[in-house]
């Protein structure tokens, strides 16, 4: 593969496993900000809902309750009784022991002058004729004011009651305190901003707001259009001094008043809030642990792909190797027997001349001795000739291996002779060692002169200049049979081999040579073909001394 | 000795027959395997080793060598090969070779061949 490719393979790769990975997270992740946001918004508004019924049940329970004690106290005590200034303080302390619900109590003529006041103002003069309130209980016989000032001129708001009683006709009037109100309206719950309020049909504010106006003013908020019908409730959405709010708006069921509840979104939102900053976070570092594994797992894989395609480059070069050696060795063969064919002819000519010379007489004859001289030349070159086309013939044969019966240091002798002339050069002297106890063995002699040659010229190359390689045969038995096998030593003087890569010297693709002088197959190939030999190799070496090649072949394969 | 030399290269024929003659053997040739199976089945002259190159176009040495055999069974006969055809070599000794001879041959080697072919030929 083209080395261009790989970081663009790599930077694919990459992508798709980000795109891939992301992309679920991405929809987790917007799906559980979704699912969160959905089920929080319909829990703050059912939360809402929840406290102002509540409040509104709370209130609406309280006026109802002090309405109800106060038709009580007109109806079940006589007129005398209540006009009775004594009397009527003790009763009224009485109501206010369980609970300082009310401010003052008066009990109020036909003519709207009060016959008997209890209270902490003085209003024991007024006259309500011309109130508001005084015309409507005289009409509903039992009524609960809006909030006013009235002649206290303080906001407050009253309960009064109409009683028939023989000739008297009298109105019990009892003034609520506004405080205990605001107290169960504004009963604190959530945020800061959080707020609740009552509200009249008119829009002005029964009970203190706490960001929203004061007591009888108008509210600045556009609270929604509530239905009229008692009970019923609404909820909206809005926004004041850029804070949003979400509001509930109650009709009370026995006074035509509202509840409104404000709820400061924001600080309802801060979990949720809270919660999508973690999602996010928990996204963002699900993304940065997907792009990191991507990188790495895009590296890892091109890498290794990089490596594969590598060893297949060499593999590839090796077989390109090795068939252009069989073609030579097929052109090698097919060139020494074309020239086989006219050297025959040349030798058998030079021996009919030397056939027919000596015929002549050589004292007759003035050219005899130079005639004979060269035709003996002529076959002696011939020879020559003969060895370089028997080498060519033996070249073309190694492609085309083949068990014989051969003698190791012939063999050996003819891997020197090959390499003999690089050696001189390098003024690297190349000895041998043949012990006479050394017999022929069957085995592959193409094969194993490779493998001679490749370790003799490796040989070479460590000792790079002047040195000595020595080759040793000896006799090789170690089972005692019949027959004896070879052992073959190839010491060299080189710089010997680092213990650390000694190990690994075997291994296909390990090279200490440059990257493109060595493929790292020689001494594999070397180890291959011994093993299919029936033999073996190893190495001994000490840095700075040398290195020793040993192989041993048996007789024969067993 | 009546030896009879089969090849294809006339000029090799024609110097190995001035050889041998010279040296008193009486040589016949022929340039192809054809027509030394056709010397042959004549027996006329009866000879007493044929040597035959393996290479030759039109019938190759090692089919001469078969076809010989089924003629004169007893016959002995040397190929001439070059290095490249050993195994081939090797294969007409499994057809009944007598023995086999590497070009370019040395003249004494063949004569050296030829007596022992004939010797057994002569049993």
């Amino acid at each position: 593969m083209n080395i261009q490719t790989y970081p663009a393979l790599r930077r694919r790769i990459f992508g798709v496993l980000l795109v891939m990975s992301l992309a679920p997270l991405a929809a987790l992740g917007w799906f559980c900000i979704d699912r969160i946001n959905a089920l929080h918004a319909d829990k703050i508004s059912a939360n809402l809902e929840s406290v102002t019924r509540n409040k509104a049940r709370v209130v609406d329970t309280f006026i109802s309750e002090r309405v109800a004690q106060i038709k009580n106290l007109t109806y079940t005590h006589p007129f005398e009784e209540l006009t009775d200034a004594h009397r009527l303080s003790d009763i009224f302390n009485t109501m206010q022991a369980n609970g300082k619900a009310f401010l003052d109590i008066g009990v109020i003529g036909r003519d709207g002058r009060h016959l008997t006041y209890v209270g902490p103002y003085d209003l024991a003069d007024t006259n309500y004729s011309e109130a508001g309130w005084f015309h409507e209980v005289l009409r509903k016989g039992v009524y609960v004011s809006d909030v006013f000032l009235g002649f206290r001129n303080e906001p407050h708001f009253i309960i009064a009651v109409m009683r028939h009683a023989g000739s008297h006709t009298f109105i019990v009037r009892a003034t609520i305190d506004l405080a205990a109100i605001n107290q169960m309206v504004r009963r604190p719950y959530g945020g800061t901003r959080n707020d609740a309020f009552l509200i009249n049909r008119d829009g002005l504010l029964q009970t203190k707001s706490l960001f929203h106006g004061d007591v009888m003013s108008r509210t600045t908020l556009e609270l929604p259009d509530a239905s009229f019908v008692p009970g019923s409730l609404v909820t909206s959405e809005l926004e004041e001094d850029g804070v949003a709010y979400l509001a509930a708006v109650l009709e009370l069921p026995m006074l035509p008043w509202r509840l409104v509840v404000l709820e400061d979104v924001k600080h309802a939102l801060a979990p949720l809030h809270q919660l999508r900053v973690f999602v996010m976070l928990f996204v963002i570092g699900g993304a940065l642990v997907v792009g990191l594994g991507a990188v790495l797992a895009s590296r890892a894989l091109v890498a290794h792909l990089e490596v594969l395609d590598r060893k297949q480059a060499q593999i590839d070069a090796q077989m390109i190797q090795s068939s252009k050696m069989a073609a030579m060795g097929k052109m090698a063969t097919g060139v020494a027997h074309e020239i086989n064919n006219p050297l025959t002819l040349i030798r058998e000519s030079a021996g009919w001349m030397r056939d027919l010379l000596e015929e002549e007489n050589p004292a007759s004859m003035r050219n005899y001795a130079e005639l004979s001289e060269t035709a003996a030349k002529i076959e002696n070159h011939v020879d020559r000739a003969k060895d370089i086309t028997q080498r060519m013939l033996g070249f073309g044969r190694a492609v085309d291996p083949k068990q014989a019966e051969l003698f190791v240091p012939t063999l050996l002798d003819q891997s020197i002779a090959f390499l003999e002339t690089e050696a001189r050069h390098r003024n690297i002297v190349v000895r041998r060692e043949y012990d006479d106890a050394v017999t022929s063995i069957i085995t592959d002699g193409a094969q194993l002169q490779q493998v001679f040659l490749n370790i003799i010229d490796n040989g070479l190359d460590a000792v790079g200049k002047d040195g000595v390689i020595t080759v040793r045969a000896e006799a090789w038995n170690p089972g005692g049979g019949d027959r004896a096998g070879c052992r073959v030593l190839i010491s060299d003087t080189g710089p010997g081999i680092p213990p650390d890569k000694i190990k690994r010297i075997f291994d296909p693709f390990f090279t200490t040579k440059k990257l493109g002088e060595g493929t790292g197959l020689g001494l594999a190939i070397c180890h291959t073909i011994l093993s299919s030999l029936g033999g073996a190799i190893h190495v001994e070496s000490e840095v700075g001394k040398g290195s020793t090649f040993i192989i041993t072949l048996p007789y024969e394969k067993a | 000795m009546h030896v009879l030399i089969v090849d294809d290269e006339v000029e090799f024929l024609s110097l190995i027959q001035k050889r041998l003659e010279h040296r008193d053997i009486k040589v016949t040739t022929a340039s192809s395997a054809s027509d030394a199976i056709r010397l042959v089945q004549k027996a006329d002259p009866q000879f007493d080793a044929v040597v035959m190159d393996v290479r030759m176009p039109g019938m190759d040495g090692l089919e001469g060598l078969h076809r010989m055999k089924q003629v004169a069974p007893r016959l002995p006969v040397i190929l001439l090969t070059g290095h490249a055809s050993l195994n081939v070599a090797v294969s007409g000794m499994e057809l009944g070779a007598f023995d086999y001879l590497l070009k370019p041959i040395a003249i004494n080697e063949l004569i050296i061949k030829l007596e022992d072919a004939s010797r057994t030929g002569a049993l």
